[in-house]
């Protein structure tokens, strides 16, 4: 029956992708981002979650995510956004579903864990550097290993789903660039075995969270990450009985499927997740804009006419060739003038704005920048390759009419450096 | 809108769960608007565009979704008929300012016009009420007569429908205009669901059958869509329910009232009232009651309508062409726009039941029987796919009877399929909830669904669901289906969601490629100027021939296929018309055709040169 059982799901994981991949074919010239393009791994991936929990009753309806994908795919053709938003709430309540059902097993945890690794890392596939994420992948399941204790005699296997969301946290956020990077994941699995059995796994949650908060912006969702992970190796063996499946009381196993629901919701976005999550609080919605399209070099100065009445201008600059600048470095000025002597001015520095492409996943690790303070989010690419344009918004309030804008560009900037100013708004009163 | 959801997302669950599965239940929906305020929160930086209306309405079925399956699928459940009742009583509460975001539509504005008639001047007359719309409840200031209508010897006007759900809306008007109206449907849509319960207690239907199937009963469609407005068809079912109920129980007293209610609220419920009748009398005492109550009930319609069969004529019962019959009764099941399959896919299993007559509850086979001379008198009419109401409208009081029949069934249906009709359900709550405006149709042979893929691919979607309203291929093909599957299906078990995902790339590739036939009036063809014909709210449009006008200057882009084809139009004094670069003169006619041949296939424009052409369709040879 087992084998049958099985043949059955094989049958199922070749023909979900082929359904999806034949849908996708067909939708061709809407269908056209690369997420997409690699739907049917995704409907692959689903198949192996209802696998993973076949002895519930619900792994027939996390089935019913294959044809919703290709439903979404038919349906919402014009809007590419609100598809992959709907592509991301079904796969990620379909991952939820298996948090929650999947066998408590090591077979199907990893299955989860790699799964999950795969759809937030590896798409979209085009662009994904294989060697660099199967060591992530290695490292995240090593991760996962030692958190849930396998191997390890004096100890029950702990199969807890925060032990899952953990490992995932880990591998979501684990740097590929540069290449000593990589070795996050294992470094912090050997620390996760070392402190195992002592109290001190809280201590290093503790001081990983406040390096999370204190530190670089850029070093933050390892730190955070890595707390995480030591949070749920100190509370997972104290608390275990309550935490366990299937004696686990109801909140303590929806809590874990509604963190990977949020989680897995927006994977179509997944690097955004990793490396961005914090700028969701320093959203500003842009006005009308005057896109300008300056790159300044040092001392260099640019004047902007601006229409009569006007005493608030809001700049969104960035920078070129920042990315190793610290947050408080001068980038440049910018005066509000009256005829031609300045009425007001403010200094544009790192961390009201930041390097134009510090975000991106081959600079974030490396790059020394803090997050803009306002971000109107111009969100490029896909999947782990999500990155937000590092303009920010910088807002200069002056008391009085001005007739013109002066930026100037710092002096001190490297010779490569830029002050980039992209569109000012400046609206009437 | 959200402090209701709010309320209802706790009351339902104190309502109808207890103890652990009560905590379990608040925690999954805390969780759940946790994550949903925090999605939300990243939907704007995003730039997902996803209309707060619908955001909300999905946000309050997956919250009273969770509900549901706790009722469904917990142990400790305070579970009874009156419990369900109340609990559908509170979704329909909730469910009432959603349907009123537009006006009230169909017959609903005539129902409370006679209402307004009665609670203010007591009387059915309804001239005065034509000439203050301004302050009627209806919100409706375009309201005139409708054909049918009787004109008094002193000008009054006198609604063509039967008053007897506006007496029963009354005490509601008074006390609260439309409002009190649809709360007093909501509480008949209550009572309903109440008894369909006690129905399924009464027949032997588990519990746990009985909680799985009751959410999509009373609040998948097209229940919940009657019972939130101003229709007699909820009402009709819940008499027809309760006289089934008093048959069963061999109470008179209990199935009398019932049956003379069912054929005071609409005359044709009286094809089900007799039958009800004919199955009990075995007594001259039934006889004498069964003879009673259909004379009191004549009478009264006499007294108001000056007819006893008020509009019908006992001609109407005669029999029809042969493929009438067809066409309405495979249409009832399977249209698209008004077929069970699309639009209630849940009773599908109860048509299934039909086949299993022997081992069906006897209340499911009385209710069948009583329905056949009904549904055989409705399938041959025109209108059989109900006209400009909501889908179904006309087989909504069979629906009680169809849900005992899944019910019956329930345990032996493979999880499968029952999935996958319950998430169509859910998805037609929802956008029945969110575009309520969008459950009238003009009945044109599209359905929203065909017409909202026709109008994002630009290509002809619409023919690849079965439409008998405009008979197509899809529906040959979907009745020999239906044929086949009630023979061969005993499970459904092979209905595998993946089987699902490849008919959908079936359909894509199929809908994008141009169909053998035009309507020029559909969703897929761009219209550069002319237009509609009939106009969207022409009386009874589905006896016309559809089409769309054009003059000089108006332009139509669609995909065709390439070679000869015939043009069916109709022009007063011809017309020269470009198509894929070739000039043809159309002679007038009142009805004709012309021989057009395409040099290529693909996007072709058809533009007006001269004159005026109404464009029926375009074959291709």
């Amino acid at each position: 029956m087992q084998r049958i059982l099985h043949w059955r799901w094989l049958l199922a994981s070749a023909l979900a992708p082929i359904g999806i991949a034949l849908v996708r074919i067909a939708a061709q010239p809407m269908a056209r981002t690369p997420i997409d393009r690699d739907l049917p791994l995704v409907a692959l991936l689903i198949v192996g979650w209802s696998w993973a929990a076949r002895e519930s009753r619900w792994a027939r309806a996390m089935e019913m995510a294959v044809p919703l994908l290709a439903i979404a795919l038919l349906v919402l053709t014009d809007d590419d956004r609100l598809r992959l938003a709907a592509f991301g709430l079904i796969a990620a309540t379909a991952f939820a579903m298996a948090t929650v059902h999947a066998r408590r097993e090591a077979a199907e945890r990893c299955t989860l864990v790699v799964s999950g690794l795969l759809l937030l890392r590896w798409l979209p596939l085009t662009s994904v550097e294989v060697l660099r994420e199967s060591i992530v992948l290695a490292g995240t399941v090593l991760v996962f290993f030692v958190l849930a204790g396998f191997g390890d005699r004096d100890r029950p296997r702990a199969d807890a789903s925060f032990i899952l969301i953990a490992a995932l946290a880990v591998g979501l956020v684990a740097p590929i660039h540069p290449g000593r990077a990589m070795l996050f994941p294992f470094v912090l699995a050997l620390l996760l075995f070392l402190v195992r059995s002592s109290p001190l796994a809280l201590l290093f949650s503790i001081a990983a969270f406040v390096s999370a908060a204190s530190g670089r912006s850029t070093k933050g969702p390892i730190f955070v990450a890595a707390g995480i992970a030591f949070l749920v190796l100190a509370l997972v063996p104290r608390t275990r009985p309550r935490l366990q499946a299937p004696n686990a009381s109801f909140p303590m196993r929806v809590l874990p499927a509604a963190i990977a629901f949020a989680f897995f919701a927006f994977w179509p976005w997944s690097g955004l997740i990793a490396r961005a999550l914090p700028l969701v609080s320093r959203y500003q919605v842009p006005g009308d804009r005057q896109f300008l399209g300056y790159a300044l070099a040092a001392s260099q100065v640019v004047t902007i006419d601006l229409p009569p009445r006007v005493r608030r201008v809001v700049v969104t600059a960035s920078g070129a060739n920042a990315a190793r600048m610290r947050p408080g470095r001068l980038l440049g000025t910018i005066e509000g003038l009256t005829g031609a002597s300045p009425v007001c001015r403010r200094s544009i520095v790192i961390g009201d704005v930041a390097d134009f492409g510090f975000d991106r996943p081959s600079q974030f690790f490396s790059s020394r920048n803090s997050f803009p303070r306002f971000s109107e989010w111009d969100l490029r690419d896909y999947g782990m390759h999500t990155w937000i344009q590092g303009a920010g918004r910088v807002a200069l309030d002056c008391g009085h009419d001005v007739s013109s804008l002066r930026i100037t560009a710092a002096p001190g900037l490297a010779p490569d450096t830029r002050l980039q100013i992209e569109s000012i708004e400046a609206p009437a009163r | 809108m959200i402090y209701l959801l709010l309320f209802a997302s706790v009351a339902a669950p104190l309502l109808m769960l207890r103890g652990r599965a009560l905590r379990q239940c608040l925690a999954l929906e805390l969780a759940m608007i946790v994550v949903a305020v925090v999605l939300t929160a990243l939907l704007h930086p995003l730039h997902i565009d996803f209309d707060p209306y619908a955001r909300m309405v999905v946000c309050a079925i997956a919250l009273l979704s969770v509900v549901c399956a706790f009722v469904a699928l917990a142990s400790e459940v305070r579970w009874s008929a009156n419990r369900a009742g109340m609990l559908a009583l509170l979704l329909y509460a909730m469910s009432i300012p959603l349907m009123v975001r537009t006006p009230i539509d169909g017959d609903e504005p005539f129902y409370l016009l006679m209402t307004e008639s009665l609670v203010r001047d007591h009387d059915l007359d309804l001239a005065n009420q034509y000439r203050d719309l301004a302050h009627s409840a209806t919100g409706r200031t375009d309201l005139v007569p409708q054909i049918g209508d009787v004109t008094g010897p002193h000008g009054e006007r006198y609604a063509h429908f039967e008053p007897f759900l506006s007496i029963l809306l009354m005490p509601g008007y008074f006390l609260g205009g439309l409002a009190g109206a649809l709360a007093t449907m909501a509480i008949l849509g209550a009572l309903l669901a109440r008894s369909t319960v006690r129905l399924f207690e009464e027949e032997g239907i588990p519990d746990a059958t009985a909680r799985a199937l009751f959410p999509l009963f009373a609040f998948g469609p097209p229940i919940l869509i009657f019972a939130t407005r101003i229709w007699p068809e909820v009402p009709a079912a819940l008499c027809f329910v309760e006289a089934i109920r008093g048959l069963r129980q061999r109470r008179p007293s209990r199935w009398v009232a019932p049956i003379v209610g069912l054929a005071l609220l609409k005359m044709r419920f009286l094809l089900i009232a007799l039958p009800l009748l004919a199955s009990m009398v075995r007594r001259k005492r039934h006889a004498a009651l069964a003879a009673l109550g259909v004379g009191v009930g004549l009478l009264i319609v006499w007294s108001i309508a000056g007819s006893g069969t008020n509009l019908h004529r006992i001609r109407e019962l005669l029999p029809g062409k042969p493929q009438a019959y067809l066409t309405g009764f495979f249409g009832l099941l399977l249209d698209g726009a008004a077929g069970i399959a699309f639009q209630a896919p849940i009773y599908l299993f109860g048509l299934l039941a039909i086949t299993r007559w022997r081992t069906m509850p006897k209340a499911f086979r009385l209710g069948i029987v009583s329905a056949v001379l009904y549904v055989i008198t409705l399938a041959p009419r025109a209108e059989w796919h109900g006209g400009w109401s909501p889908p179904l409208r006309y087989i909504v009081f069979l629906m009680p009877v169809l849900a005992l029949g899944v019910a019956a069934l329930w345990e032996r249906i493979d999880a499968r399929p029952l999935m996958i009709a319950a998430a169509w359900t859910l998805a037609l709550v929802i956008h029945a909830l969110t575009f309520p405006w969008r459950l009238f149709h003009i009945a044109n042979g599209e359905n929203w669904m065909g017409e909202a893929l026709s109008a994002s691919w630009h290509s002809d979607f619409s023919r690849l669901f079965p439409s008998f309203i405009r008979p197509n291929r899809a529906a040959l093909v979907a009745s020999l289906i239906l044929i086949v599957a009630l023979a061969v299906v005993r499970t459904g078990r092979l209905l595998h969601p993946l089987l699902l995902t490849f008919a959908l790339a079936a359909m894509l590739f199929a809908g994008r490629n141009p169909g053998s036939r035009v309507e020029f009036e559909d969703a897929h063809v761009e219209h550069r100027g002319g237009e509609l014909f009939p106009t969207e709210y022409q009386v009874q449009r589905f006896l016309y021939r559809g089409g769309w006008i054009v003059r000089p200057g108006d332009a139509l882009s669609f995909l065709a296929r390439r070679g000869p084809s015939v043009l069916e139009y109709t022009s007063e004094g011809g017309a020269t018309i470009e198509l894929g670069g070739s000039a043809y003169h159309l002679p007038p006619t009142a009805g004709g055709f012309a021989a057009v041949n395409l040099s290529r296939g693909g996007r072709v424009e058809l533009r007006c040169l001269s004159g005026s052409v109404n464009l029926d369709r375009m074959d291709h040879e």
